[in-house]
């Protein structure tokens, strides 16, 4: 791995308008509007509401950001990025290695100003709950930046973009990190278990709401990482050709 | 193949669907030359170059870089390529884009002389997507360099640059080929091929039509032009002398096409005693290309 281009991906992320107004500005304000409308609400697993909007809202922002990985790989690709690396000694898998370290990278900035925003509005957590949240959320950030490579390597540019964020709307809302499941139909309950973000919810809750079936979302949230994972194995190999 | 050839592409054919862009290609060439790459469009430099690069596969057919792969050369540093139209990051800046590509190499030239050597020293703290044309083609041009290559390989470099870029990035290579080095570059700029390689490769439907030092490939189609006024002469007449090969009289005047012009001008002389005002000129390059590269038939080729 190539520390001058990691820390050049990292530069251009966080410089990028994207991540400023997307990945850290919608969460954000998202928090400081859904977390007053809660409020100190006890929720049915027992946790104050702000507490849990708050972890499900850091989750969503943190998730986009690291599937919008994708988005920068299909423009790269489109732009012939690639073509140009293979002209360097750096390889395929060297590439998406930084791609994936990156993603991860600044999804933890996004997920502390989210965190600090919970703090200066009254959230509460013991100093280990907040480390062991912040910990485990990030980790299971790691499926997303796979899952948005994989989405990167099949399309363009712009396809990628309006399609990662076409899918940001369903993965937030539907996998419950919007709205608390508990105030939407049940159908819609049993739906948020097809998508990755209401597992991403559950490793951030779970440790808080000492549920046994932490283990469940990890193993889910698993496969979500080795499919993609597979994916970009196989189609990486293939993709050197002219665009 | 010895230790003195630079690269050897050895019986290389690529198609595409129906189309043969690439068509039994055999070129050798030694350390420290400079050769131009020269043909219309769709003639198969692209897909030649992308081979010698290692980006597209032959379907038949050697490439050996320095004695290996062109993989292993692109590894090893020996192998550095300025692709046209190749890919800048618009979001970084010149100075980054360097560093970067320069920290993939094991044996790179430092990242302050790469800068130097392109003329991009002032340039460095611009992002990419800011810069003109010509910049970014010196960029690129950087970003060949940045391993401190024996092999230089350039597609079209010169394209967008305007008089006094093209002049400084002449002399840079000029800088780079006195070191010995071995530089292949396609062009479309036939005064370029003539100003600097030491040798034309001129390819045609796939196929190299020519390949020699740049006097060669002149000679190779027939050598000279004689333009007189010939009083009374009649075309057919002309086109009968010896050494004759073309004739077009225009306004009184003829232009005789000759493959030996010494042999026409005897004859000429000797049944037209009156012709005046002679003119004997050898073709340039630039008709030399023109008439290697037109579409005729392939026997009327050499």
């Amino acid at each position: 791995m190539n520390p001058t281009y990691l820390s050049l991906e990292i530069k251009r992320i966080i410089r990028s308008p994207q991540f400023t107004i997307f990945t850290i500005g919608m969460p954000l304000a998202m928090f400081l509007l859904f977390g007053q409308i809660f409020g100190k609400l006890v929720a049915p697993d027992g946790l104050p509401s702000d507490l849990g909007t708050m972890v499900k809202l850091a989750a969503y922002g943190a998730s986009g950001g690291a599937l919008f990985t994708g988005t920068r790989v299909a423009q790269e690709r489109t732009d012939g990025w690639q073509r140009q690396l293979r002209l360097t000694p750096m390889r395929g898998p060297g590439y998406l290695v930084v791609k994936v370290i990156s993603a991860m990278a600044v999804a933890l900035p996004v997920l502390l100003v989210v965190f600090l925003a919970g703090l200066a509005t009254g959230v509460h957590m013991t100093a280990s709950q907040w480390g062991i949240v912040l910990g485990s959320l990030w980790l299971g950030v790691l499926p997303f930046a796979v899952l948005g490579l994989a989405i990167g390597l099949f399309g363009k540019g712009d396809t990628v973009g309006a399609v990662t964020g076409a899918l940001m709307m369903p993965l937030g809302m539907l996998g419950g990190l919007w709205i608390p499941l508990y105030v939407l139909p049940d159908w819609m309950s049993t739906l948020a278990h097809f998508f990755p973000t209401y597992w991403l919810g559950r490793v951030g809750l779970d440790p808080l709401t000492h549920t046994s079936g932490t283990w469940v979302a990890v193993l889910v949230l698993g496969g979500w990482l080795l499919v993609p994972a597979l994916i970009v194995m196989r189609r990486f190999r293939l993709d050197t050709a002219r665009l | 193949m010895d230790a003195g050839t630079a690269f050897a592409l050895d019986g290389l054919a690529k198609r595409f669907g129906e189309v043969r862009a690439v068509d039994g290609v055999s070129v050798e060439v030694r350390r420290g030359e400079v050769v131009a790459l020269l043909g219309p469009n769709g003639a198969g430099k692209s897909t030649t170059i992308d081979m010698l690069l290692g980006l597209t596969k032959p379907d038949a057919g050697q490439v050996r870089v320095g004695g290996g792969s062109p993989r292993e050369a692109v590894d090893q540093g020996l192998l550095g390529a300025m692709m046209q139209n190749g890919a800048l990051l618009p979001d970084v800046t010149v100075g980054e884009i360097v560093a970067l590509v320069v920290s993939t190499h094991r044996n790179p030239l430092p990242a302050a002389e790469v800068l130097a050597r392109a003329g991009l020293t002032e340039l460095a703290k611009r992002r990419c997507g800011k810069l003109s044309g010509g910049e970014r083609q010196r960029v690129r041009f950087a970003l060949a360099l940045a391993g401190n290559p024996q092999l230089l390989v350039l597609d079209e470099p010169t394209a967008a640059m305007d008089v006094d870029g093209r002049r400084a990035f002449w002399a840079s290579i000029r800088e780079f080929a006195d070191t010995g080095r071995t530089v292949l570059f396609a062009t479309h700029y036939l005064a370029e091929a003539e100003d600097y390689a030491d040798r034309v490769v001129l390819m045609r439907h796939g196929r190299v039509v020519a390949d020699g030092p740049v006097a060669e490939v002149r000679a190779a189609v027939g050598g000279r032009v004689l333009k007189a006024v010939v009083p009374g002469a009649t075309e057919s007449e002309l086109a009968a002398l010896p050494g004759v090969t073309t004739v077009q009289v225009r306004g009184g005047r003829a232009e005789l096409a000759c493959a030996d012009s010494d042999t026409a001008i005897r004859a000429l002389l000797a049944a037209h005693p009156l012709t005046a005002d002679i003119e004997i000129t050898a073709l340039g390059l630039e008709e030399a290309f023109l008439a290697l590269t037109a579409d005729e038939p392939e026997g009327a080729l050499r």
